[in-house]
């Protein structure tokens, strides 16, 4: 048994979660490629040249904790305020990569099927209403997870529809039929997705080579790259990553976008002493990821939002607000 | 081509006040548009709109600009956002303006976020240099966008504050040129003279000509005028159509020193000597004005008992002096009549008949007169006369002796019979004391400072005298006192009201007498050594860093309307400025190349 270090910062975790035990999948995978047997392919451009990219990523924030009460029947309903924003980096290749659209959207999520709003201010903050049937904040939370992604999804979608190779921090969202050349990436890995002897060949990848493609999920293919040299005390699995390729582009075209992948992806890789999760954060990710916490704004000046909206929307009743309470 | 900037409702928009760093009443910064070009000195402005429905509007000029790409954390992220393109980034530039003005006068900050636009010329700059607030504007230069300087003449002619101090290292002979560039706005131009007024015939310029024979020159056409394209354009935004040479220039050398005895002629080579007036004193001038004060202008002199043997030899001279018979110019000592005043003013008022040569000791030049004082000073000697003394002990009066003599050397050769006295006469006198010793360039500065100072006392302001000199330090240093010093100080203070006006110049402002570069009420800087810059308290610290490496024809200038100063250039002179660029007139050419033919 050797000992290694992981190359991602302690805070981060490890991006290989797979347990022991779960490597035996339910339903293990079936190679599309290359008959029975897991083969290396080192990626390449087949020639062609590679059109805009495209990569978007998302970020998201919980701002406040609400409730609502019942004083008649002693009712709680949780609420919570959040924002997320999501953007892109694009790059004709020609020209230096730049952050093209992003957007933030504030919402107000709460539990138990309810939706009261809340005032936009004088400052600019104005929130959507959402809410889900559930009632516990963790589940609240999750709901803004799944708006950001969506958020995510439609914007990858639109630039895929405009002639951009798309590149999406995540995996292919899941129920909806995609129609546009993105590439899902993933760089954590919850389970194993191959059949034991199979992964546990994986981390013989060299840089820039891809595995066979393999089935498991219903709307993408999937293939496992590096997509930088193994160091000498990083761990197996360090610098792999997973694409998904979505199914409807036919194994043929799969095939050639996962060799274009590993081609272009490893020019990409994090680095190091910047990013705490390098490789497998990609340069313009970790750039995007930093640019659109910066557009949130100042998580205090957010909180003092909720803060005044909640004010205003009981002030009536109670008179004039008092600014001490807020500043 | 796409516009560079985007046309606002008052202007080409550059940018917003930058709002990720504070905006004071002093400073803000401006975070430009993609494509806006803003450069150093470019005037910018941004209106507000205040809660009670007025506007302020904030004028300001460029003092520094930078560049950043937002995201780069690390150098070498400019490479992978740059180069590599593996990483996305935001170029960002920003500019640094001092402000200048708030209209109206409230003292608020500009806004944050607010349309910063590029103030185009017209009222908008008038408003921003307070070109509206001038009542006698006079162009003092052009901006980096070739728009004409101005500065209020009634700050320059005394009126409201004269005097303007030019400082700069030397070898970039801009100070000197600078200097001629205000007298020729001045003296010839239609500009110059309406401000002049009705005195503008009667206004002369002294300037003493301290550098080779370069100002021996300036009544000539440049000879490389035409090499500077630039030039015409930038005399034109100054409203001069044609510039030219000076037309009213007389021009002074001192007399030769190795002259004999009633020679006179110039040492000057590169003027014919028709061209040129040889200039001094005769002996009863210089016993008269009382010029033996400056014969003692070193700065130890201050501190000795000499200065009262001075003192007392000078009121003397004046009562023994009656006019040499025949010989204008020079004087025979005799002895007065013990009735005879002890005041040197009293002495002057009173009328002298002529006596002969045989009467006492004639004077004709300074070697008479220091034979003169020999006998009557050298303790030991029969002729030795106590009054000339003042009771000084023998030491003082040998010290006295010793300078006198030493000066001889120096200064001699200027007091004889036979030479010119400087008379302003033209509009401009050049005197060109480049050839002296020190001791005699301060004696003839003072000299003549001290006549035209004289001259001016209780006759009003108008008509005005410009005294343009150089290494003022020399002069007027900030350490000592010397009878020069006095009267350039007395200049400085009073020189307002007398409409006599200072135009100094000096390596570093630092070396001259406080009182004198405080007192300029426009203060004017070019290439300043580093070290040095510090001590120019009025530029700001970019300014400070950039007058460093100032090419020449760059100077900032300092006036009291505007709250800060002001970079400028000045068009290349198309009068000579320099024994090389002095062309001949076309007669005199063609002249020399017949005198040439003849010698064939």
């Amino acid at each position: 048994m050797s000992v290694y270090f992981e190359d991602w910062s302690v805070s981060y975790g490890s991006p290989y979660l797979i347990e022991p035990e779960s490597t035996h999948e339910d339903k293990p995978a079936e190679l599309v490629e290359d008959g029975k047997t897991l083969r290396f392919h080192m990626g390449r451009d087949h020639g062609e040249p590679l059109p805009p990219l495209a990569f978007v990523d998302g970020v998201r924030r919980g701002e406040a904790s609400l409730y609502k009460h019942d004083p008649q029947t002693g009712e709680i309903i949780h609420g919570v305020a959040g924002a997320h924003a999501c953007g892109a980096v694009v790059g004709t290749g020609l020209d230096r990569l730049e952050f093209h659209e992003t957007r933030v959207s504030r919402l107000l999520i709460w539990g138990a099927g309810q939706r009261p709003d809340l005032p936009a201010t004088e400052s600019g903050f104005s929130w959507k209403s959402d809410s889900i049937v559930d009632r516990s904040p963790k589940d609240l939370l999750a709901r803004l997870q799944e708006r950001m992604r969506a958020a995510e999804a439609e914007l990858a979608e639109s630039l895929g529809k405009t002639g951009y190779l798309t590149v999406i921090d995540g995996p292919l969202p899941y129920g909806r039929v995609i129609d546009a050349p993105i590439l899902g990436y993933i760089k954590t890995h919850h389970k194993a997705q191959l059949p034991d002897p199979h992964h546990r060949r994986v981390p013989e990848l060299q840089r820039g080579e891809r595995t066979s493609l393999f089935h498991r999920k219903k709307h993408c293919f999937s293939a496992y790259l590096r997509l930088a040299p193994r160091g000498p005390f990083s761990g197996p699995w360090a610098g792999i990553v997973r694409i998904e390729i979505p199914v409807g582009v036919g194994i043929e075209t799969a095939r050639r976008e996962a060799d274009r992948a590993a081609h272009f992806l490893p020019r990409f890789a994090g680095i190091a002493h910047k990013d705490p999760r390098a490789p497998q954060n990609l340069q313009p990710i970790g750039a995007l990821e930093s640019h659109l916490r910066h557009l949130l704004g100042d998580t205090r000046l957010a909180e003092r939002a909720v803060r005044e909206a909640v004010a205003h929307k009981s002030g009536p009743d109670q008179g004039p607000i008092q600014r001490e309470v807020l500043f | 081509m796409e516009p560079v900037e985007k046309k606002g409702p008052r202007g080409f928009d550059v940018g917003l006040v930058d709002g990720s760093v504070s905006a004071s009443t002093r400073r803000f910064h401006v975070v430009l548009h993609e494509k806006a070009v803003v450069q150093l000195d470019d005037l910018v402005a941004c209106t507000q709109a205040l809660p009670d429905g007025r506007e302020v509007t904030h004028y300001g000029i460029v003092v520094e600009g930078t560049g950043q790409i937002e995201g780069a954390e690390l150098p070498t992220d400019t490479q992978r956002i740059a180069a590599e393109r593996t990483m996305p980034g935001v170029t960002v530039k920003r500019v640094e303006v001092q402000v200048l003005r708030t209209v109206p006068e409230l003292w608020l900050p500009p806004l944050p976020g607010a349309v910063v636009r590029k103030v185009a010329p017209g009222p908008e700059r008038d408003a921003a240099l307070f070109i509206d607030q001038m009542q006698r504007p006079l162009p003092i230069g052009v901006d980096q966008a070739g728009d004409s300087v101005l500065a209020d003449f009634s700050f320059i002619n005394g009126e409201k504050g004269g005097h303007v101090s030019i400082s700069g290292v030397s070898g970039v002979a801009t100070k000197t040129s600078y200097a001629l560039f205000l007298l020729y706005i001045l003296f010839e131009t239609e500009m110059g003279r309406r401000l002049l007024g009705p005195h503008a015939p009667s206004t002369h310029a002294l300037v003493f000509n301290v550098k080779g024979e370069d100002l021996l020159h300036i009544d000539r056409q440049n000879s490389k005028y035409s090499n500077n394209p630039d030039a015409p354009k930038q005399w034109a935004s100054l409203g001069v159509a044609s510039p030219g040479r000076f037309g009213s220039v007389a021009l002074y050398a001192p007399r030769a020193a190795g002259s004999h005895e009633g020679a006179v002629a110039t040492d000057v080579t590169s003027r014919s000597s028709k061209d040129v007036i040889a200039f001094g004193w005769p002996p009863r001038d210089f016993i008269r004005e009382g010029l033996l004060r400056f014969c003692f202008a070193e700065e130890e002199d201050s501190r000795t008992q000499v200065s009262f043997v001075e003192q007392r030899v000078r009121t003397q001279l004046a009562r023994w002096s009656y006019p040499l018979e025949n010989e204008p110019g020079a004087v025979v000592l005799c002895e007065p009549p013990d009735t005879t005043s002890q005041v040197f003013s009293r002495v002057l008022s009173e009328t002298r008949e002529p006596c002969p040569a045989g009467a006492g000791h004639p004077v004709r030049n300074f070697h008479d007169l220091i034979e003169f004082l020999d006998r009557k000073l050298t303790p030991d000697n029969p002729t030795f006369d106590p009054r000339f003394t003042a009771g000084a002990a023998a030491g003082t009066c040998l010290a006295f002796l010793r300078r006198v003599y030493a000066q001889s050397a120096r200064l001699g050769h200027l007091i004889t019979v036979g030479v010119q006295p400087v008379a302003l006469q033209k509009a401009v006198t050049v005197v060109d004391i480049h050839s002296l010793h020190d001791g005699a360039q301060r004696f003839v500065v003072g000299a003549l400072l001290s006549r035209i100072f004289e001259e001016k006392q209780g006759k009003g302001r108008e008509p005005l005298r410009f005294i343009v000199l150089d290494e003022l330090n020399k002069y007027a240093p900030k350490q000592g006192t010397s009878p020069i010093k006095e009267v350039l100080v007395d200049i400085a203070a009073r020189g307002r009201s007398l409409g006599v006006l200072l135009i100094g110049a000096q390596q570093s402002s630092s070396d001259v007498d406080p009182n004198i570069t405080r007192n300029a009420a426009l203060k004017i800087v070019g290439r300043l050594d580093a070290g040095e810059a510090a001590d120019y308290k009025f530029l700001t610290s970019e300014l400070r860093e950039r007058a460093a490496r100032f090419l020449p024809g760059t100077m900032v200038v300092d006036q009291p309307l505007i709250p800060a100063p002001l970079p400028l250039r000045f068009p290349f002179p198309a009068f000579a400025t320099c024994v090389a660029e002095g062309e001949p007139p076309p007669a005199e050419k063609k002249a020399a190349a017949r005198k040439a033919f003849e010698g064939l």
